[in-house]
């Protein structure tokens, strides 16, 4: 029936996994865990092994440390089942339901379903505002609002999938996780695959330090350009994709990125700070596509 | 003449590096009703593992419900769990919807269609745990027995071949954990073959009957003297 698959690196999956196992438990239905250790210190692996003790729950280990894109892909080919629900280890169930809410949208005979990913209302420490701001400003999307433009917020951190459909993506392929959740919603769009939104978020908690955050968002741009020279994002909801190619059509693209050199510094510092406006976050992002497209002459067919 | 449902044979069955049951030689014919007793760590939760393929048989030879647990690949894993009733002693159920609701939710999930079909199933597995009047509550309108009653129905859906009971008394005060051996052992009256794993030594006084035991890295059975 279902291979509930979590991938996790330095982070303590007990509790995740026991209110899972539980869930999945009180359903009835058929189901298996696989936990996939992506190389983690010995002292996080030896406390998440205590896991292995709950039925039809396995926790395996990587001998190198892949990238989440890649331990999903291994995940989904260990699973038994013909239905993978992917959820990141960072993650905090958000109700009883999660997992029945699931196997019933499973009946609906989509090939794809997404959750949702919400963030705790109470502001986490200043170190990591700025990835709370955005999740809670871009992310946190109820389900009608997502299934209007179905492949726009295509979060595999919280996913249903058929797993021959996983399979055919090839997203292991794809270095980051920011890059695959790029790639991931055109590859959907392009497949015409059908995609379900459903109201089933997950708390996001693993929340990164903004400097991480802002690095992982420059890395993230990168991929984003990079994938559309390949031509591999043909079919896209985009917002920031749509606007660099409206910039550049319009050559405003040449301002961006001339105005990116001279205030780079002063919006990294705000982006940094304890109260960064999410605003700016999207003003850093297309001026520094624009930027990094110019500079590292990207395009050249474009 | 018998009917093995159940055999392993010289079976090794190791978890990880380290080997967790030796020499194992165990038959469980349809019909039986078989305990397994052992102390914590002493390897039953990896017996169990093994027959619902969670683990790989290492060496010696295993069948079970008509699969080859030797060699036992990861496709065959659902088609074999379908055989099998799994009853476990975190037993419960979903609580924002009625006994019914929790059976037909069972039934659909693994395919039934036909809503006549499915509410004369509902009602027969109910019968057989004489429950037949509860389907409209709400497990929390229900005792703990009562919803473990309810979650042995729920193992009996799609017929089992075998039951798999992993302690299912084990949350459950004395005098409901007999209401619920009473359950089971009816059941097995009527020709379903159970295997419990179980720590409750009253129970097997009270209702004696074939028993493995787990010891020292070996499973052997265990012969009941009549107090």
């Amino acid at each position: 029936m279902l291979s509930i698959l979590i991938p996790t690196y330095n982070y303590d999956i007990r509790s995740l996994v026991h209110e899972v196992h539980r869930q999945a438990t009180n359903t009835g239905i058929d189901f298996e865990i696989i936990a996939l250790d992506d190389k983690s210190s010995s002292n996080i692996i030896s406390s998440n092994s205590s896991i292995n003790n709950l039925n039809f729950t396995n926790y395996e280990l990587s001998k190198k440390n892949n990238g989440i894109a890649i331990a999903r892909q291994l995940l989904v080919n260990k699973a038994k089942y013909n239905w993978v629900l992917l959820i990141d280890a960072d993650m905090k169930l958000k109700d009883n339901f999660y997992i029945s809410k699931y196997i019933s949208a499973i009946k609906q005979n989509n090939d794809v379903v997404f959750g949702g990913i919400i963030y705790e209302n109470k502001p986490p420490n200043s170190n990591s505002i700025l990835r709370w701001k955005y999740g809670i400003t871009y992310e946190s999307i109820c389900a009608k609002q997502r299934n209007k433009t179905p492949y726009k917020i295509t979060s595999a951190a919280n996913m249903l999938i058929k797993k021959a459909v996983y399979t055919n993506f090839n997203l292991d392929s794809i270095g980051n996780s920011y890059g695959m959740d790029i790639y991931f919603g055109p590859q959907l769009k392009l497949n015409k695959t059908s995609v379900l939104h459903i109201d089933n978020q997950v708390y996001h908690l693993g929340l990164e330090s903004s400097k991480t955050y802002l690095k992982k968002t420059r890395l993230a741009v990168e991929t984003l350009l990079k994938l559309k020279y390949q031509n591999k994002i043909k079919l896209h909801e985009n917002d920031l994709l749509k606007t660099f190619i409206l910039s550049k059509k319009m050559k405003f693209n040449y301002v961006l990125s001339s105005f990116f050199k001279v205030v780079e510094n002063i919006i990294t510092k705000k982006l940094l700070g304890k109260n960064p406006p999410i605003k700016l976050l999207q003003f850093y992002k297309i001026s520094y596509m624009c930027y990094f497209d110019l500079e590292k002459k990207f395009n050249q067919t474009d | 003449m018998s009917n093995p449902i159940l055999q392993l044979k010289d079976a090794s069955i190791s978890q990880g590096d380290s080997l967790v049951l030796t020499n194992v030689n165990v038959e469980i014919n349809k019909g039986e009703f078989v305990y397994l007793i052992g102390k914590t760590g002493s390897g039953k939760s990896s017996f169990m593992k093994i027959l619902y393929g969670d683990l790989v048989l290492t060496e010696g030879e295993g069948h079970i419900v008509g699969f080859n647990l030797k060699g036992l690949k990861d496709k065959d894993i659902p088609f074999l769990r379908r055989k099998l009733g799994i009853v476990f002693q975190d037993f419960k159920l979903l609580s924002d919807r009625t006994v019914n609701d929790n059976l037909l939710f069972v039934l659909k999930a693994t395919g039934w269609k036909d809503k006549n079909e499915m509410n004369t199933r509902v009602e027969e597995v109910l019968n057989k745990v004489g429950m037949k009047t509860k389907g409209f509550k709400y497990p929390h309108e229900l005792s703990g027995g009562e919803q473990q009653r309810i979650a042995i129905a729920r193992a009996l859906l799609n017929n089992p071949e075998l039951i798999l009971a992993d302690e299912p008394t084990g949350n459950l005060d004395p005098q409901t954990s007999i209401e619920v051996m009473e359950v089971l052992q009816e059941i097995n009256k009527n020709g379903n073959t159970i295997l419990m794993a179980t720590h409750d030594y009253a129970l097997l006084l009270k209702y004696p009957s074939k028993t493995l035991k787990c010891d020292e890295n070996e499973v052997f059975e265990v012969v009941q003297r009549k107090v």
